[in-house]
């Protein structure tokens, strides 16, 4: 019985403790707009690090065991004093205990079940690393399913440059230094688990737009992560943009555009990764009327008519005057990841078409550095994917682009209503 | 390697290079593919110290792997990325070139392909220098094809500029044994003048050169007036710049004898500024000088010019001398206002 009280009183003491973790969660740490989201952002990947639903989890299983000494502290006392009460507690905590082994065997047999208590998730966790095996009984959980995830640190590799013919191999060398890149990565993580979480949690249609304006840049399926960017929904926004003649909407000029580059942008880094993972993201077949449209968005829904990547590279080679830097600075740097994306394919690179006209406009030293980039790669020199980070790179290390600041401004300004714990 | 740690644009242009210089060495499809890259590097438009650098390294395997007409074009185009943007403003570059043997190829393929502009920028790479390199050491080879230049029916701006800066450095020694007539006729279509030499160096090397061809066996009959006058303006604008070079007085009494007095009056204003006169020499100077005012009344107004231009940086012990032929001129004035007034 004391035994019992002590737990109880433990029990009390994590409780107020975690309440107090979950104040600090919710707290702002004020600061600008990018700070704050990122230290949501750290905060909550700081609660799946260091397994915080464990602690709060495990908070009625110490008053469950409270119970229990209890109850035999109980019986064991009314035992000697009257033998009938005794009887009578036994049977209502054997009775207990019955119903909650119910409840456990309910939550391990389904997903679905709302009954779960920590010991049926302790014990599925059980099963799932034991096996069927061991646990047959544990099937009756097989009616869970999750969305299957990419699994990239599980799949063969593209073709190691010395596949390619007659290509010198000299020392490969490192890219980027590892502290820089272990940042990028970071940030990189961070980035993502941004955006998606807008784009699967927030309805607010300027706030998708600004998400998916974010998506067209950062580095999907980079750093072994599995988590897949919403590509049917950034189509289905592209696609509203236009009415059924192929016509853009009035006003949805910049979501079209964004939604476009998303799509282009998270097809190739696809390619990146691996080439069958573009498979599962397909650039749409459209067929938009783009003639009255800006020499952005026509230039970048002229890739969705691209059949296959070496076209894509002969229309990102191929830029006009009329382009604004910005997008020039996009291109560049999609037209450095689709080579690197088929720089195990030879014939991709040699049939590309070659556009060669004086550029009256000047460019700036980032694109040209991406297009020195991409031509090593067209010349078969080993790159390994460190050069694909040259943009972040150059955002973090060196200046931050008005077009990255806004874009980004613009996500955080707009989720800041929406925050909320995940 | 560590790349993108401090610049992560010369360390883009260091791989391009590696790339280029691999691609350069593999066989014919990757120069065609190269052909396509440059051109576009080239139309980029953007110059960069490093590029320079590193295109100018390229040019020895380009030459050893020369085999068709695209290998030309790299070459070509290779010389216009790192050099086109070079040799208007000045005989320096930022740049620090390594010159090695295999450059001497480019000679003979830069000048019989006939590209002005690609001449220029080749030249550019021999003759400008840095702090570090100077222009390369078998410039002499150039003498050859650059006589050959004065067929071209006009020079670009930028190509006469660097052919005159190339002619200052090779020297009249460098002319003399490939012909003199027609380093002369280069010369004759150039039309140096005296803004075309504005650094201390140049005027130093054109003044030498110009006491050579004038002093050569052919110099009195071959070197046009203009030259003469050249020569002249250079040693007044600098008088110290023949320095023990010592300005033979036996030119003018040959240019008497033929009586060339356009050029006699440029010679008397280089002697009356740099020769150390004994009183034998001056009175033979003061006694040709007033011959020349006979013949040419005009010599008097240029001689002052000069000799006054002169005395701005001329040393003390010579302003006697100095001061001695404007005495001469100040006769010559006095003679021809009395021959007026008769």
């Amino acid at each position: 019985m004391y035994t019992s009280l002590l737990i109880s009183l433990l029990t009390a003491f994590v409780a107020m403790l975690a309440k107090q973790w979950i104040n600090r969660y919710l707290r702002s740490v004020g600061g600008s707009m990018i700070e704050r989201c990122g230290d949501r952002q750290r905060k909550y990947d700081g609660l799946q690090k260091w397994a915080f639903h464990l602690i709060v989890e495990s908070l009625p299983v110490m008053l469950q065991v409270a119970l229990l000494f209890l109850v035999c502290g109980l019986c064991q006392r009314m035992e000697p004093i009257n033998a009938t009460i005794a009887h009578s507690l036994i049977a209502i905590a054997v009775l207990g205990g019955l119903l909650y082994l119910g409840i456990v065997i309910a939550g391990i047999s389904s997903y679905d079940c709302p009954f779960q208590t920590p010991a049926s998730s302790a014990l599925y966790s059980l099963r799932k690393k034991l096996g069927p095996h061991i646990l047959p009984i544990m099937q009756l959980g097989s009616r869970y399913t999750r969305l299957p995830t990419i699994q990239l640190d599980h799949l063969p590799q593209t073709l190691p440059l010395s596949a390619i013919p007659n290509t010198p191999l000299p020392n490969t060398p490192l890219w980027l230094e590892p502290e820089i890149s272990a940042k990028l990565k970071s940030k990189n993580t961070n980035d993502i688990r941004c955006v998606l979480w807008i784009l699967q949690c927030i309805t607010d249609p300027e706030a998708l737009e600004a998400a998916i304006r974010l998506s067209g840049m950062i580095q999907w399926f980079g750093d072994g992560l599995n988590l897949e960017p919403p590509y049917n929904l950034i189509i289905s926004t592209l696609e509203a943009c236009f009415d059924p003649s192929g016509k853009i909407y009035p006003g949805l000029r910049d979501r079209a555009y964004y939604s476009a580059q998303a799509i282009v942008w998270i097809h190739i880094r696809a390619l990146c990764a691996l080439p069958n993972l573009a498979c599962r993201f397909p650039l749409p077949k459209t067929n938009y009327i783009t003639t009255p449209l800006d020499p952005d968005l026509e230039d970048l829904l002229r890739v969705f008519i691209c059949q296959n990547s070496s076209e894509i590279l002969t229309q990102m080679y191929d830029t006009s005057p009329d382009l604004t830097p910005v997008y020039l600075e996009w291109t560049s740097n999609a037209l450095l990841h689709l080579s690197w994306a088929n720089r195990s394919a030879p014939d991709v690179l040699s049939s590309v078409r070659w556009h060669h006209h004086k550029r009256n406009y000047t460019i700036s030293s980032h694109v040209f550095c991406n297009h020195l980039l991409a031509s090593c790669i067209f010349l078969g020199w080993p790159v390994d994917e460190g050069v694909l980070k040259i943009q972040d790179v150059y955002v973090t290390y060196y200046f931050c682009p008005p077009s990255y600041l806004c874009c980004y401004l613009s996500v955080i300004a707009l989720i800041r209503p929406y925050h909320s714990s995940p | 390697m560590l790349l993108f740690v401090s610049d992560c644009f010369d360390q883009a242009i260091s791989q391009f290079s590696l790339a280029v210089e691999a691609a350069i060495h593999t066989h014919h499809h990757q120069h065609k593919l190269l052909l396509h890259i440059l051109t576009n590097l080239c139309n980029s438009g953007i110059h960069n110290v490093h590029l320079t650098e590193m295109v100018y390294g390229w040019c020895p395997l380009m030459c050893e792997n020369y085999s068709s007409p695209e290998d030309q074009k790299n070459l070509f185009l290779a010389l216009e990325i790192g050099f086109r943007h070079l040799g208007l403003q000045g005989h320096w570059m930022e740049a620090k070139l390594t010159h090695t043997d295999g450059h001497q190829k480019l000679v003979d393929i830069v000048f019989h392909s006939g590209e002005s502009e690609t001449i220029a920028d080749f030249l550019c790479a021999w003759t400008l220098s840095s702090g570090s390199h100077q222009q390369h050491p078998s410039l002499q080879m150039c003498a050859e094809h650059l006589v050959g230049l004065c067929h071209l029916q006009s020079f670009s701006p930028r190509l006469r500029k660097l052919v005159i800066h190339s002619i200052g450095l090779i020297g009249y020694q460098g002319f003399e044994q490939v012909g003199i007539e027609e380093f002369i006729r280069l010369l004759d279509g150039l039309h140096v003048c005296t803004t075309d030499v504005t650094d201390v160096y140049s005027r130093d090397q054109w003044a030498r050169l110009l006491l050579d061809a004038i002093q050569s066996s052919e110099g009195i009959q071959c070197v046009s007036h203009q030259y003469w006058e050249l020569f002249v303006e250079l040693v007044a604008l600098q008088p110290q710049l023949l320095g023990d070079n010592i300005c033979s007085p036996h030119i003018m009494t040959a240019l008497e004898d033929a009586n060339e007095w356009k050029k006699l009056e440029c010679w008397m204003g280089v002697l009356w500024i740099t020769l150390p006169l004994g009183d034998e020499m001056e009175e033979e100077l003061k006694h040709v000088t007033l011959s020349l005012f006979h013949q040419q009344p005009n010599a008097i107004q240029k001689l002052e010019r000069w000799v006054e231009q002169a005395l701005e940086h001329i040393p003390t012990p010579w302003e006697h001398k100095c001061k001695s032929l404007q005495q001469i001129c100040q006769q010559a004035h006095s003679v021809a206002a009395w021959q007026e007034t008769q």
